[in-house]
């Protein structure tokens, strides 16, 4: 894709991006009308979606996993599948295998190998319960992750495109199950949390869903629609600092380096990959499209590194005796770096603003924020 | 709002001159409202409707067409934003830098005047000094204050320093960025063209830079402080010698010009005499140095034996006065009672005695000669006194007597006499009723020689004894001196003096001060001779003034550098 914009170029036009932002706004109502009391994750996940990124969801059983993944599928209008990970599920199982099949009617002894496509050949994979399978299994989907492409006795095959992996996997019940290895959750592009829906929710659920049942969505995003948001995706402006700032907050969850705060010291042994740094690039990138600004910012990168941190710090014991998780280590990496590097003395500072405080809300194209200008009055 | 967000800014400890501008752009603004330069697009305003309203455009064209002015442009807020944050990374650094050089400057300063003070001792070095100052056409204590002009070096280097450590525009747009929520527009603005996104850029704001310039200008004003104490501390104070010596100096120095001021007041020293004591003890005061306060003191130690001196003869001649005038006075007293049992001729003789000794007394009183002046003078010269001219004389001359002992006493108390002398002094004048007697013992001479003789008689030499008084006094006669050629005395052996008991004594160490006296210790013997006071030998101590102690501890000082230097 072109990315001229990068390169002292013009930002995409307005109008250009109307278009593909009324699209995703359009996914997201969807989903938030048919799974009640989720929109931070409902955003979350089409921010990963959009990204062509996989997401691994951790939740607790019953918690409407499944059911975001499915709905999903079907407000994109994508082909879904989805594997139920077992300890005796195999690759081929996943995969697909090669089977001995005949060529057909009236041919003597003609039979040939024929490719039989597993279920990962579709465009969202739903991997329930990934860390129930055996690691072979698991170790299964690494090419089909990265390369989006199947090898299978020498011959590679494409998989469809888009292609994502949601997995799911439940934080309890750890016994017979296998912890995902780090090569293949660094794989994963976001790691969401599924909470517990809260008491209005579960009565809005109860009330309008007869037997839990998900509603079918009014609208649907076709491909070309999705295609376009996509080649959007690509045009979106990220300005030299935010990379930077990206930069150095992948660098600072190393400990021992020059930012890395207390926590990341004294729990983390080691930190993100070069992959995080990208993939926040590029989560920052579907949050701004999201957000429908033509550029990223800082606020979107805060927004998404949680998501793309937590799952690629690995901590040590005493993190472990400690209680102490690596979302609450990325919040304080969060809060403690200075996002623009302005490195002013320790007896100086930036103060409020001097003139007319600006609003909180990033600029929007969707919006159309207006420029105020105050005719006097008593403001 | 103004007063209110300026006091907030003195209480902060913000810059209030920030604010300075608000109430101006506040006028300037209000002055454009009403000579419509803000119109409103609906037209003329309704009676009674809001005086202003906002209005909300999308864009520039949009606000031109609707008559705003245009929004200011981000690069102008990165602008003022960097000029702000260089102006206080450049006043930061300035302190920084100015109180690190106050520090060294003002310990410069005192270094170099301690040195100078020592250096001056020494003719070449002056000299030197006096051709270096000529040379540079100031004096030489001017140099001291070229370190002021590095002061614009450092300020030229702060604006450097504050230069290569300002925010780029690129980290400042990143900054504004984040602080107005931009979403990266304001950062895409510096790399890319922003196209019809250049409206949101309206949104942006100015944030003010904090600086905590409490600390930093204190540590200023304490170095500042430290540099003109430096400068302003007087010279005396960089001698420990010379402050004590001239705390000494000034108590003696008052207590002397006091003494001469008493001296002039009883005319004891004429005025022109004590104005060149003053004079002197003026220079000597002036000429007081540090380095050798013996010489001061001994200058001041002459000056006051002079004084003490000439207080002691006059003291003395007040007293002699005050005897003859006392003797005249009841001479007078005692004639005027007994002038009516006299012979003429005796009277005569008496006259004649009493004009003597009133013209030997008024010779040396200038005083009395000047109340008798007149017909009482004449009187006296012709030696023919009436008895109201006795009465007087006798009154005149106990006044000038009374005067000598007020002098005396006036001399006592500035501590030139002692107070025994004064209290034999006055003993003597009031002692008895001497005119009585005398006039006794005038009334009892038949013959005009005998007169003398009575007069003598009374005047307190020996021989008045006896019971009731007893008669004239008898001189002692001097006559019938005995031989003392070929006699032999009786040769009695001397109790031997404790110094011979020295000869066998040893000597364990000389002790630095006064020998501590034990309650269990002996009685009085001699002590040897430093303290011979009970015994046979002198006492070769001398007492040692305070005063002295400074000359004292100089002359072991340099011995003890002479035996340093020795071993």
């Amino acid at each position: 894709m072109a990315k001229s914009s990068q390169t002292g170029g013009a930002l995409m036009d307005a109008a250009a991006m109307a278009q593909p932002v009324r699209a995703i706004r359009s996914v997201l109502e969807q989903l938030d009308a048919m799974l009640l009391g989720r929109p931070q994750l409902h955003r979350m996940v089409l921010v990963g979606i959009l990204s062509r990124g996989h997401i691994l969801l951790e939740g607790l059983p019953g918690v409407g996993k499944t059911a975001l993944i499915k709905a999903l599928g079907e407000v994109l209008n994508l082909q879904f599948k989805r594997v139920q990970f077992t300890p005796d599920l195999m690759p081929s199982d996943i995969l697909g295998a090669h089977i001995l099949e005949s060529r057909g009617v009236g041919t003597d002894g003609a039979r040939q190998m024929t490719f039989q496509p597993g279920p990962v050949f579709t465009n969202i994979l739903l991997a329930d319960e990934i860390n129930r399978a055996s690691p072979k299994t698991q170790s299964a989907l690494l090419e089909a992750m990265q390369e989006q492409s199947v090898t299978l006795l020498g011959q590679t095959r494409e998989l469809p495109s888009p292609f994502f992996v949601l997995a799911s996997q439940n934080p309890i019940e750890l016994e017979g199950t296998y912890p995902l290895p780090e090569a293949q959750l660094d794989r994963f592009m976001l790691k969401l949390q599924v909470d517990a829906a809260s008491t209005d929710v579960l009565e809005r659920i109860i009330s309008t869903r007869r037997r839990g049942q998900t509603p079918s969505p009014s609208q649907t995003v076709s491909s070309e629609q999705l295609d376009g948001c996509f080649s959007v995706m690509d045009r979106i402006f990220l300005p030299a600092a935010v990379a930077k700032y990206i930069s150095r907050l992948v660098a600072a969850t190393h400990p021992a380096t020059p930012e890395a705060t207390d926590k990341i010291n004294t729990y983390v042994t080691y930190g993100a990959s070069p992959r995080a740094a990208i993939a926040m690039a590029e989560a920052s990138r579907a949050h701004a499209l999201i957000a429908g600004r033509p550029s990223v910012g800082f606020e979107d990168v805060k927004a998404v590194a949680p998501a793309v941190l937590n799952h690629r710090l690995i901590l040590n014991y005493k993190a472990r005796v400690d209680q102490v998780g690596s979302l609450a280590i990325v919040a304080e990496l969060l809060a403690g770096m200075d996002e623009a590097g302005l490195d002013l003395p320790s007896d100086m500072s930036v103060l409020a603003f001097t003139s007319g405080a600006p609003s909180a809300d990033p600029p929007s194209s969707a919006g159309g924020a207006a420029r105020g200008y105050e005719k006097g009055g008593n403001a | 709002l103004w007063l209110k967000k300026t006091a907030r800014h003195i209480v902060r400890g913000e810059n209030p001159w920030s604010n300075a501008l608000t109430p101006v752009a506040a006028a300037v603004t209000l002055l454009c409202m009403e000579s419509g330069a803000f119109r409103e697009r609906s037209g003329s305003r309704r009676r009674g409707a809001p005086k202003f309203s906002a209005v909300f455009v999308k864009d520039d064209k949009e606000a031109a067409q609707a008559g705003l002015p245009r929004a200011i442009a981000p690069s102008e807020h990165i602008r003022v934003f960097r000029g702000r944050v260089m102006a206080r990374l450049c006043a930061r650094r300035f302190c920084a830098l100015a109180a690190l050089m106050c520090v060294p400057w003002g310990v410069a300063v005192l270094v170099i005047r301690q040195l100078l003070l020592f250096a001056w001792r020494w003719d070449a070095a002056r000299a030197a000094g006096d051709v270096w100052a000529a040379a540079a056409g100031a004096p030489y204590e001017k140099f001291l204050l070229w370190p002021a002009l590095l002061l614009p070096a450092i300020v030229v280097f702060s604006w450097m320093w504050a230069k290569r450590h300002l925010p780029t525009e690129a980290v400042v747009r990143a900054l504004l960025d984040a602080r107005c929520s931009m979403g990266g527009l304001l950062m895409a603005d510096g790399e890319a063209d922003l196209g019809d996104w250049r409206g949101h850029l309206a949104r942006v704001s100015l944030p003010d830079v904090r600086w905590r310039w409490h600390r930093g200008l204190v540590i200023l004003l304490a170095a500042g402080a430290f540099v003109a104490a430096a400068f302003l501390m007087p010279q005396r104070y960089f001698n420990g010698l010379a402050r004590a010596g001239n705390r000494s100096i000034d108590r003696q120095v008052a207590q002397l010009a006091g003494q001469i001021e008493l001296l002039k007041d009883e005319k004891i020293i004429p005025p022109e005499k004590a104005q060149a004591m003053d004079k002197s003890l003026e220079q000597t005061k002036a000429q007081a140095t540090s380095d050798d306060p013996a010489k001061t003191l001994e200058a001041l130690d002459h000056l006051g034996q002079n004084i003490a001196q000439r207080a002691q003869d006059a003291a003395q001649d007040a007293q002699q006065d005050a005897l003859k005038e006392d003797k005249a006075s009841d001479l007078a007293e005692a004639i005027e009672k007994a002038s009516q049992s006299m012979s003429s001729d005796a009277l005569g003789e008496a006259m004649k005695e009493l004009s003597k000794m009133t013209q030997e007394a008024a010779a040396q009183d200038a005083a009395l000669a000047q109340a008798i002046k007149g017909e009482l003078g004449d009187a006296i010269d012709q030696a023919k006194l009436t008895p109201q001219q006795l009465g007087d004389l006798a009154k005149v001359l106990k006044d000038a007597g009374a005067a000598n002992l007020d002098e005396l006493q006036h001399l006592a108390q500035a501590g030139l006499v002692s107070e025994e002398s004064l209290q034999a002094c006055q003993a003597a004048a009031g002692e008895g009723d001497g005119a009585d007697a005398l006039a006794q013992a005038l009334a009892a001479c038949e013959n005009a020689g005998d007169i003398a003789a009575a007069i003598d008689s009374d005047s307190g030499l020996p021989g008045r004894g006896g019971p009731g008084g007893g008669g004239p006094a008898a001189a002692l006669t001097w006559k019938d001196a005995s031989n003392a050629d070929n006699v032999t005395f009786k040769e009695t052996p001397l109790s031997p003096s404790a110094i011979a008991s020295m000869k066998d004594s040893m000597r364990l160490g000389t002790s630095a001060g006064d020998p501590t006296k034990k309650d269990n210790a002996g009685g009085a013997s001699a002590g040897g001779a430093l303290n011979a006071a009970g015994g046979a030998g002198a006492a070769y101590k001398q007492a040692l003034l305070p005063r002295h102690r400074q000359a004292v501890e100089q002359y072991f000082s340099r011995e003890k550098k002479t035996e340093s230097k020795q071993e």
